[in-house]
């Protein structure tokens, strides 16, 4: 199946599987390795990707449903000033120990920053419920929230 | 590999269907766990797709005085961001998986999927729901306790596309959702339970409970429901007759063992939670 998309901001176009899972197209055809597969199954967002801006996990996600989507991975996100500041504030807080959560845990986070309409008012149930789909096993978490914090008062203006 | 239809119309999506041999993808995240995709609706591998999520029709929410109707392609997030959705079917959405699932599964696949330990479905039973049904054929309309027949098995023909769910509006005065898992999110349900009441002048005016993952398909009686109806909320303080009651669901209720839990835990736990909520409802 003909799939056209715009992933980081750049339009793409494969032939491939329509069931294939964006996981496997992002990481086996494309070559961006940002995104993780932890379980595939859906339970623990190392796979998350934002799409038409919504995080979703990868691995559940055919490939299908990506036609004349836009997709946002850890790669693009990077790039730009918000990502670079929340990416900052993980690593300030120490949010970061082996890695494997990280490029879900970056892309849930920022979810929580964007589709908030007043960031200083964000609640830590409502970080921790943004969170709730990415394991970590190595943090306990607590760092992670911290990081959103960081992110609202270094990135001010950004959000 | 498979063909993939992604119409933009329900009138499109139901002819796809008329020709067989196709099963219909939702928001997948039944489908696409494991290394094969497997579709619990369709048996067999079929050898087209129908994937549904860009048709606008389906995702489409209205109501008036008297009910809510809500599209099959709604995510799940969507209906949770919606205060026209009633609160139980929210605090209950809320309860299922995490965020990045729920913005894919769509209240139509939750419906279709039928499992007995579906978050949604226990909440559509309490609230007397109806399932609108298309195919080429027209439309029909099946109250859910029917529509769902068993684990993975509802009225669906391969012909067949759930369009919406019509669902009544009521207030209770009076509200319980639990729901069991080994964890906050992500977890898959143990046993749950919903209850909902109206006290008027110190009467029950209505009164309905129903369970989750406590057999093949959701647990609502009407008839024990009617023991309570219009009793004196004081009846409630009896002792003996709370445990009449629960002899009474005791009798309904035949949960399995399985990998997240065993039948005497979800038996215990499931009349437990009655308990509680008939003993609140007792206390005012």
């Amino acid at each position: 199946m003909k799939i056209d998309f715009t992933l980081n901001g750049q339009a793409r176009s494969l032939n491939v599987d329509p069931l294939q899972p964006l996981l496997t197209t992002l990481r086996d055809v494309i070559g961006l390795k940002a995104t993780k597969e932890g379980c595939g199954e859906g339970e623990c967002g190392a796979c998350s990707a934002i799409v038409n801006g919504k995080l979703v996990n990868t691995c559940l996600f055919p490939i299908a449903q990506v036609d004349g989507a836009q997709v946002l991975t850890l790669e693009g996100l990077r790039e730009t000033p918000r990502g670079r500041c929340l990416i900052d504030a993980l690593l300030t807080a120490k949010g970061v120990q082996c890695g494997f959560c990280t490029p879900g845990m970056v892309l849930a986070l920022y979810q929580v920053l964007v589709n908030s309409p007043d960031v200083t008012q964000i609640t830590e149930h409502e970080i921790r419920v943004g969170i709730s789909g990415n394991l970590c096993r190595c943090t306990g978490y607590g760092m992670i929230v911290d990081a959103v914090n960081i992110a609202i008062e270094q990135g001010e203006g950004l959000w | 590999m498979v063909i993939a239809y992604r119409p933009e119309t329900t009138a499109q999506a139901v002819e796809y269907l008329a020709r067989g041999d196709v099963a219909i993808f939702a928001g997948g995240t039944d489908i696409m766990v494991g290394d094969k995709p497997v579709c619990r609706s369709f048996k067999g591998e079929p050898s087209a797709m129908l994937f549904i999520d860009a048709i606008d029709e389906l995702k489409t929410l209205s109501d008036n005085s008297k009910t809510i109707t809500v599209g099959a392609g709604l995510s799940l997030t969507e209906l949770e961001n919606d205060h026209r959705v009633p609160k139980l079917l929210r605090d209950s959405i809320l309860q299922v998986a995490a965020p990045g699932v729920r913005n894919c599964a769509t209240m139509g696949g939750n419906v279709c999927n039928a499992s007995p330990a579906a978050d949604t479905l226990p909440i559509l039973y309490l609230l007397d729901t109806q399932v609108v049904v298309s195919s080429v054929n027209g439309k029909i309309t099946f109250p859910i306790e029917q529509f769902i027949k068993g684990p993975g098995i509802t009225q669906l023909t391969s012909s067949d596309l759930l369009t919406q769910l019509v669902i009544p509006k009521t207030e209770f005065s009076h509200t319980f959702y639990r729901k069991v898992g080994t964890r906050c999110a992500n977890a898959l349900t143990k046993v749950s339970i919903v209850g909902a009441a109206n006290i008027q002048n110190g009467l029950l005016s209505d009164w309905r409970v129903a369970f989750g993952a406590v057999g093949p398909t959701v647990v609502r009686d009407q008839q024990i429901e009617s023991l309570l109806i219009g009793k004196p909320v004081a009846w409630l303080k009896q002792h003996h007759n709370i445990q009449s009651i629960i002899e009474a669901y005791k009798a309904k209720i035949s949960p399995l063992s399985d990998q997240r839990s065993t039948a005497t835990y979800r038996l215990r736990t499931s009349l437990k939670l009655l308990e509680k909520w008939l003993t609140e409802l007792s206390d005012g």
